[in-house]
């Protein structure tokens, strides 16, 4: 990898990963899954070099395929159960929305995330999720009206 | 507690005190050194990773090569049952004219009184569903399971046997026992066995396989025996995790209760299948278990020495995405494999030959040229039923008589060449929906209760309609007729179907169509759904009339076509005036509104 692609890719890295990281944190429910994820996301670009051409699509794409892979190899119901993460454990509101979050689908459960969390439009995060940006909407629409649910009735 | 949108973030924005930490060293040390990303295993990993093992192909995600292009994602769905509205009024009568040939073979749905279990096993034989073992939803392990009648639906609860209670053990219909061999208890694995006769619904104990490690084993009957193979696995990370280099291959001979074993192919791959082609049973692979997670693999094949012939056949096809989902045996007697994304092979004097490509979308019909008058199918149709199933890509297939079919779900082959598949457990449900499509089965009956007018005096009925996501088109509305046509009118208003879902009551669908006679012509795109190409180009009829001083338009669908397709879908509606006026297509209506009832939902 040469230094135009380190550059480029640590550009990048430098401007989404606070809001990456958060965002696969949530998804995940485990700082360190969220951790494997982005790094392993970001190591493959940078293996790739120039043949990457948009690194943060690429990237935040990359990252959630990897978090949702890891994720199914560990056992997604378990590795949502928001008591297993030390980093999530210090903040009671931060617990709460993973527990809040158990009760979507995988699907609803990302749109959301990259929506309130990661703040990307519905086309950016159909680009992420490898679906359309009405299917995004919808989701939203349904995994709104889940948490509202929900939270009404706690 | 009311909680509207602000109340939504607030609570999101609390992730914003999580300080994330600085992987940038990482990632630099991670690309240079290649090595594929750290992983941890904890509690229960033995589960997670036996679950990747279970569905016979592990990959779960990929990176292709081609970094910015799209990945394929084949959806393989099922036609799901279409819940009858209420009807309104009663007019529409279903030709009779055959529009397209029939589709042999029939789904039934069946709800089983089935608490929900992860990691059991399940064989299908003499008619019956064998689930047994597994985690229940309390995760603890079980020893004990159910027999489901395929025809009924019904359970008869199986006893615990001389197994322990365990998860993943490889099982197999002998054609009157079901072999039990392996499994797991927490962190360890089993070195028995046992065979569970359905009909007398007793257990006998076996002898012991002649494993000196067992992990994620797989089994297949070859008529006489029971052949077991296990990866190598490591235990180095704490748990089991198969690993490159030779396993270990086996077989049970029940007449007997003895083994013999085999020499192994270093085989550096799980998930992978026995086929029995009649002259000999394969053992084909998976990805390598080191690349799950990681980036796409290359793909083996060997025979063992089990086979006709042995040694390695080489990757059936290159490049990326071509890991394999589940090999199989053609009609002709063939190894045949299908790739994750839809490719169809056949290994014909020692080459492999591609016999069939399908795109996403539904069932459909694919002239194979080297085997003229087989039809080859792919299902359509909603996914409710494998809803679980978040990556949507083909993990199994079969080819049950003259039809290989696909599925984004793991599903079973019985001995009469019936297809089970199992909807994804709910842990909250205490049943389970099972589908069995009998490709003998006649097709169903045409409807004798006329359809449901979704259209009257101009405006078309959206209490009938519901909002369903098609694959990779996104949403569209269903127009139920009956329980046995469902009209789809494409490129619905996302948006505007969502805002008057939030407003309910204020909006109607108000289609403005012309007072006097038009003949409607529906194009009805029958057999596969492509965003950006709706084939099929079948009709129905559809009349509109003014009726006591209003108007009705009536759909008139052949029920050959509803039941050839699994579902209708209404394209490039053109509103045809009889005075020979311009048509106005679909287009051009107005919509003012939507008006949902209660069955709308994803």
């Amino acid at each position: 990898m040469g230094a135009v692609a380190i550059d480029r890719v640590e550009a990048v890295y430098r401007s989404v990963h606070a809001r990456l990281w958060r965002s696969l944190l949530v998804h995940t429910g485990d700082a360190e899954l969220a951790s494997d994820a982005e790094a392993e996301a970001f190591a493959q670009v940078l293996r790739r070099g120039e043949a990457v051409r948009d690194v943060e699509a690429w990237v935040w794409r990359a990252a959630y395929r990897i978090a949702d892979g890891l994720l199914e190899r560990r056992g997604r119901e378990r590795a949502l159960e928001p008591h297993h993460d030390a980093a999530a454990e210090r903040d009671p509101a931060v617990v709460e929305l993973l527990d809040l979050l158990g009760g979507l689908s995988a699907q609803q459960r990302a749109c959301v995330v990259l929506h309130y969390v990661a703040g990307l439009p519905a086309g950016r995060i159909a680009e992420v999720l490898d679906t359309s940006p009405g299917t995004v909407r919808v989701q939203l629409h349904h995994a709104r009206e889940r948490l509202r649910r929900d939270l009404e009735v706690s | 507690m009311d909680v509207d949108d602000a109340d939504l973030r607030a609570r999101f924005a609390a992730v914003a005190t999580v300080e994330p930490p600085d992987l940038w060293p990482r990632i630099v040390e991670t690309a240079a050194s290649a090595e594929p990303p750290r992983r941890r295993w904890r509690t229960p990993l033995v589960a997670a990773v036996a679950g990747a093992a279970a569905v016979a192909v592990v990959a779960v995600l990929l990176v292709r090569d081609d970094p910015d292009a799209p990945d394929p994602v084949v959806t393989a769905t099922q036609p799901s049952t279409t819940t009858a509205p209420e009807a309104t009024t009663t007019t529409t009568e279903l030709p009779t004219t055959t529009a397209v040939a029939t589709t042999p073979g029939a789904w039934r749905t069946l709800d089983v009184p089935m608490l929900p279990r992860e990691g059991a096993a399940y064989a299908v034989g003499g008619g019956r569903l064998l689930v047994w073992g597994g985690r229940d939803a309390d995760d603890v392990l079980r020893d004990d399971g159910y027999l489901v009648d395929l025809a009924t639906g019904t359970t008869t609860p199986v006893p615990a046997g001389p197994l322990a209670a365990r998860e993943l053990p490889a099982v197999a219909w002998t054609g009157t026992e079901f072999l039990v061999i392996g499994g797991h208890p927490p962190e360890s694995a089993y070195l028995d066995g046992a065979a569970f006769d359905p009909a007398a619904g007793t257990w006998r104990p076996i002898a012991d396989p002649p494993f000196t490690t067992a992990a994620y084993p797989r089994a297949q009957w070859t008529g006489e025996e029971l052949v077991v193979w296990l990866p190598v696995n490591d235990r180095a990370l704490g748990v089991f995790l198969p690993v490159a280099g030779p396993g270990q291959v086996a077989a049970y001979d029940p007449a007997a209760d003895s083994w013999r074993t085999f020499e192994a192919p270093a085989f550096p791959a799980i998930g992978a299948t026995f086929v029995d082609v009649g002259a000999g049973t394969y053992l084909v692979g998976g990805p390598p278990m080191e690349d799950v997670g990681s980036i796409s693999s290359e793909t083996y094949v060997y025979a063992s020495e089990l086979q006709i012939d042995s040694g390695t056949f080489g990757d059936p096809v290159t490049g990326p995405d071509t890991d394999i989902a589940r090999a199989f045996a053609w009609p002709d007697g063939r190894l045949g494999v299908v790739t994750a994304y839809g490719t169809a092979l056949a290994l014909d004097d020692g080459a492999w030959e591609e016999v069939a490509t399908w795109a996403q979308g539904c069932w459909y019909d694919i002239a194979v040229a080297s085997a003229p008058g087989r039809t080859y199918l792919r299902t359509c149709g909603d996914v409710d039923l494998l809803d679980g199933d978040s990556t949507h890509r083909i993990l199994d297939a079969g080819a049950p008589g003259s039809t290989i079919n696909t599925y984004g779900s793991a599903f079973l082959v019985d001995d009469l060449g019936r297809l089970v598949v199992l909807g994804p457990p709910d842990p909250l449900a205490t049943t389970q929906v099972l589908a069995v499509f009998d490709p003998d089965a006649p097709p169903a009956p045409a409807p004798t209760t006329p359809s449901t007018t979704v259209a009257t005096d101009t405006r078309l009925d959206a209490t009938l309609a519901s909002l369903t996501e098609r694959d990779g088109c996104g949403w569209a509305a269903f127009y139920a007729l009956d329980d046995h046509h469902t009209a789809l009118l494409t490129a619905v208003a996302v948006d505007e179907f969502l805002a008057v879902q939030d407003d309910p009551g204020t909006h109607q669908v108000v289609v403005d169509l012309p007072s006097e006679r038009v003949d409607v012509r529906l194009a009805l795109g029958v057999n596969f759904w492509i965003c950006t190409d709706i084939g099929g180009g079948e009709r129905a009829d559809v009349t509109y009339r003014p009726v006591a001083g209003t108007a009705e338009l009536t759909l008139r669908i052949a029920p050959d076509v509803w039941e050839s397709s699994g579902d209708l879908r209404l394209r490039d509606v053109v509103l045809q005036p009889d005075d020979g006026g311009p048509p106005v297509a679909i287009a051009d209506i107005t919509w003012e509104g939507i008006r949902l009832g209660g069955s709308v939902g994803g």
